[in-house]
């Protein structure tokens, strides 16, 4: 895929991605501070943002001692802090995702990646397919066309099972953070081996599941032979109404399994077709789905 | 050995549609490449299919062996199977099949002729190697069919073209025939008759026949039908009226209706019981002018389960009365052929006399009869000369004969049929000379004594004898003879009416020279032509079928139109209630009466092979909506 990287997202598209914000669901430790402020967080800052019981070990300089005076209670106050968030796209460039699901995927980990830009956050991505294609961290709102140029590089559709390119990643970049990946999770190891290569201490992950319309409700019939797209055994079958309906059942019984074990795990599923539109993913089923607000 | 014939082997034809059916199967099923993006949920899902579907999936293997069985037993049962007994052992089988009017009666299964043939198809096709059918059809005339060794195939579709007719039977003909058969067999085994017949014949058919040797089996093929039928039918019609009898028999009460053409006139009821006549006679009516014909019609109602003997026709016609004239002096004899002869206009003239009557007559005469020799043509179809000879023929008169003796005549000649010359006394006769154009028809010891002529527009006759020199006008054969030279003249009110056995017989005019062509539509349409010289009869053979026949005479001189009334007519053909003989009075070998209609020679199996195919097609169909089995969405 070579996309022109100034029409990934278009001048209109951009202005209503910069009314969005990333959404951390839990605090991840940071080392640095940044201009992301964590909410309910012991910070230094001056801005004050809420208050709770005092627990032994807490730093008693912010006890609210006029509290304490008229309540014989010990309270603290809580202010925000401002601390580095760091956002890791990584998208899946395996054949499987050609053509249709490649070109929403990036454009999708382009528009979260534009997000985290223009909110302060260290944005890193990557190409997931026969070999990873990194774009080290980029920081600022000018880093955005850069980030653009990766994300329009040509597709390798490489073969290589997704969660391998996930371990890859995972031992190269060390990853903390925001970390989402974009996918059919048409793999083997499924969201499993995702789950399994990508979810740290550090890291707040969210699976974002691509398929297309023939993914979904294929509307072939006959006799075929189906081909896979990266080498898997073809399947020969004669299409019929029963076993189009069962096939049905079983990509909606997949996408139920991956994302019930996403929620098991603690990390944020969403699927989306690949025919859908762009402005109506980000605004409504990312937001739905707390990964943007 | 089991034997397997076919009703209708054309349809094993079918069974290249199993053939088919097998090659597709071994074909591999062309499959078209569709990329996916990946096959890992196909596969799932057809694990899944496979779980959930409650019976395990039948293998192809399975669908095709049904498939390709009910094929094969829809070939086999289509094509008409039937399982007999192969013969092959050197065996005789002689089938005499009943072909007459009684074998059109519908019973149960079809009509009687219909069961005897499928018997005979059965036995003809279990003939195995060295076996030897012959087939005799029963009419009112014997046929040999045709004969058959180990090949019955081309024997089969004589039977095939056989029909039964509207005739009588003779069978004991056909016994005898068949018996010839029998006599004429090789072989161990004692040669089979069958007769397949409604055995509708007089006892005195099967006496005195010896059977010795055979195997005889007598086939019923008669059922419960019960029948009544028209037996007999005459007319009789003068200038006024006429009269239409009809006789009837069988049993049951019928409605006996006479039809001018379409149009119901009259009608009777008849109450049959078995072994009784009932005899009707209807006023009828007559044609008004000459040239016409009233097709009349009597038919019993309501049809029963034979229709050939339920209608018979009568052609009615008139013609204008015959006119003769007399040349001569006044003869009291010749005046009373007016009585003698019905509607007979009688005319006379003297010799001197006749060019005035020549001018002032509107038509010819029918016959003239010239008593002294006149000059010209006399004005008649046909002349006859009395002791003269006519003027302008090679004919004259040279002395006389004193007590001239008759040494013969031609019988057969239309002019004297019906009249005889025995006692015939001759005083005096005239020598009479002629040409070679003239023939002599009687003959005297010294001459001719009646001569024929023909020439351009004239038919002569000559007697050799003046009407007082010899008894002729006082014997019944001169009203006779007079009577077959006016033909056709003479006789007006009259009804045609033929049986179906015995044909039509057209007779030509007297005097008609030279080939008369004889163009006849039967009823049901078929045509028929011939060409009679003269002193030939023609006849149109039977059997016919009832209705009307209409029929052109062309001869030289002549042109007749005769229409035919033709009917069944037979009281045997008719019987209510027939009865076969009994087997054993005929010595044969071993003998047996069986009911040709539950007489199982060859099994049937076309009916089970239907039934295993569809309930065959039901399994193949079960498969296949097994494996398309429909899965709710959850």
């Amino acid at each position: 895929m070579s996309e022109p990287y100034a029409q990934m997202l278009t001048p209109a598209f951009r202005a209503r991605l910069e009314r969005l914000q990333l959404a951390v669901r839990r605090s991840l430790p940071s080392t640095m501070r940044g201009d992301r402020r964590s909410l309910l967080r012991k910070g230094a800052s001056l801005e004050f943002a809420d208050f709770r019981p005092y627990i032994e070990g807490d730093d008693v300089r912010f006890l609210d001692w006029a509290a304490y005076a008229r309540l014989d209670h010990l309270i603290m106050k809580l202010y925000h802090d401002e601390e580095d968030l760091q956002v890791h796209l990584l998208v899946d460039d395996s054949a499987s995702m050609l053509p249709d699901k490649a070109l929403f995927a990036r454009q999708v980990a382009a528009g979260l990646g534009w997000i985290a830009l223009r909110g302060g956050a260290r944005v890193s991505a990557a190409l997931l397919g026969e070999q990873i294609d990194r774009q080290p961290a980029l920081r600022g709102v000018a880093a955005g066309e850069r980030l653009l140029q990766f994300l329009s590089r040509p597709s390798g559709g490489g073969k290589q099972p997704l969660h391998l390119g996930c371990e890859k990643y995972a031992n190269l970049a060390r990853p903390w953070g925001l970390v989402l990946v974009v996918t059919d999770l048409l793999d083997p190891a499924g969201a499993a081996g995702v789950l399994n290569a990508l979810q740290r201490r550090t890291t707040e992950l969210s699976v974002l599941q691509v398929l297309s319309p023939q993914d979904l409700d294929p509307d072939f019939e006959g006799d075929l032979r189906l081909k896979d797209a990266e080498e898997a055994p073809s399947v020969d079958i004669s299409l019929s109404p029963a076993r189009i309906e069962a096939y049905r059942r079983t990509v909606r019984g997949y996408v139920a399994q991956c994302a019930e074990l996403c929620l098991r795990r603690g990390a944020a599923f969403i699927q989306a077709s690949s025919a859908r539109s762009l402005e109506d993913f980000f605004v409504l089923d990312l937001a739905r789905a707390r990964i943007v607000r | 050995m089991i034997a397997l014939a076919f009703d209708n082997p054309a349809a094993l034809g079918l069974l290249g549609a199993a053939a088919a059916a097998l090659l597709l199967f071994m074909l591999k099923r062309r499959r078209r490449d569709q990329p996916v993006s990946s096959t890992m949920l196909w596969r799932r899902a057809m694990k899944e299919t496979v779980a959930r579907a409650p019976f395990r999936r039948p293998s192809e293997w399975v669908s095709l062996i049904l498939l390709l069985a009910a094929l094969i037993a829809l070939a086999f049962g289509a094509a008409g199977m039937r399982q007999g007994e192969l013969r092959g052992d050197g065996r005789t089988v002689v089938v005499v099949v009943d072909v007459s009017a009684s074998m059109t009666t519908r019973e149960d299964g079809g009509t009687r002729f219909d069961i005897a043939r499928d018997r005979a198809r059965e036995l003809i096709a279990g003939l195995g190697e060295g076996d030897h059918a012959v087939l005799i059809a029963a009419g009112a005339t014997p046929r040999l069919v045709g004969y058959a060794s180990g090949d019955s195939g081309p024997l089969l579709r004589m039977l095939g073209e056989l029909q039964a007719e509207p005739q009588g039977c003779a069978l004991r003909p056909a016994l005898e025939m068949a018996l010839a058969e029998v006599r004429r067999a090789r072989g161990g085994v004692a040669p089979e008759l069958v007769v397949l017949s409604d055995f509708c014949h007089a006892a005195a058919q099967w006496e005195g026949l010896d059977m010795k040797g055979a195997q005889l089996t007598l086939a019923r093929c008669d059922g419960k039908a019960e029948n009544a039928g028209i037996v007999h039918a005459a007319f009789a019609g003068d200038e006024g009226e006429g009269r239409l009898l009809v006789r009837v028999a069988g049993i049951g009460s019928r409605n006996v209706s006479l039809y001018n053409g379409d149009r119901l006139i009259d009608a009777r009821e008849v109450r049959l019981a078995t072994g009784q006549e009932e005899t009707v006679v209807f006023r009828a009516p007559v044609p008004q002018g000459a040239g016409e014909v009233l097709r009349l019609g009597v038919r019993l109602d309501p049809a029963d389960a034979q229709t050939l003997d339920d209608a018979a026709y009568v052609a009615v016609s008139r013609a204008e009365p015959a006119r003769l004239l007399h040349v001569g002096a006044e003869n009291s004899y010749l005046s009373r052929l007016a009585q003698a002869i019905p509607d007979l206009v009688f005319d006379r003239v003297d010799a001197a006399d006749l060019t005035a009557q020549r001018e002032k007559a509107a038509a010819p005469y029918d016959l003239a009869v010239i008593t002294e020799p006149v000059a010209g043509v006399v004005p008649a179809r046909r002349e006859l000369y009395m002791g003269c000879a006519p003027d302008g023929l090679d004919l004259s008169i040279e002395g006389e004969l004193v007590q001239p003796v008759i040494i013969d005549w031609e019988r057969t000649h239309s002019m004297l049929r019906g009249a005889s010359l025995d006692s015939l006394v001759l005083l005096k006769a005239v020598r009479v000379k002629a040409g070679p154009a003239a023939r002599a028809i009687a003959r005297l010891k010294d001459g001719p004594l009646l001569l024929e002529q023909r020439a351009p527009g004239r038919q002569v006759y000559v007697w050799a004898s003046r009407p007082e020199d010899s008894n002729l006008l006082l014997r019944p054969a001169f009203p006779i003879l007079v009577a077959n030279l006016l033909g056709d003249a003479i006789s007006r009110v009259r009804g045609h009416l033929a049986q179906c056995e015995a044909g039509v017989g057209f007779e030509l005019p007297v005097g008609a020279g030279g080939a008369t062509s004889i163009d006849a539509v039967l009823p049901r349409g078929r045509k028929w032509r011939a060409e009679v010289l003269p002193g030939e009869q023609a006849l149109l053979r039977g059997p016919l079928p009832p209705g009307f026949c209409r029929a052109e005479l062309r001869g030289a001189e002549f042109q007749q139109d005769i229409e035919v009334g033709i009917a069944l007519l037979d009281v045997i053909e008719t019987a209510a209630r027939p009865q076969p003989p009994n087997a054993g009075q005929f010595g044969a070998g071993s003998a047996q009466v069986v009911e040709a209609a539950n007489w199982n020679i060859q099994r049937p199996l076309w009916e089970l092979l239907s039934i295993v195919a569809l309930l065959l097609l039901a399994a193949e169909l079960g498969v296949w909506m097994l494996t398309q089995r429909r899965l709710k969405p959850v």
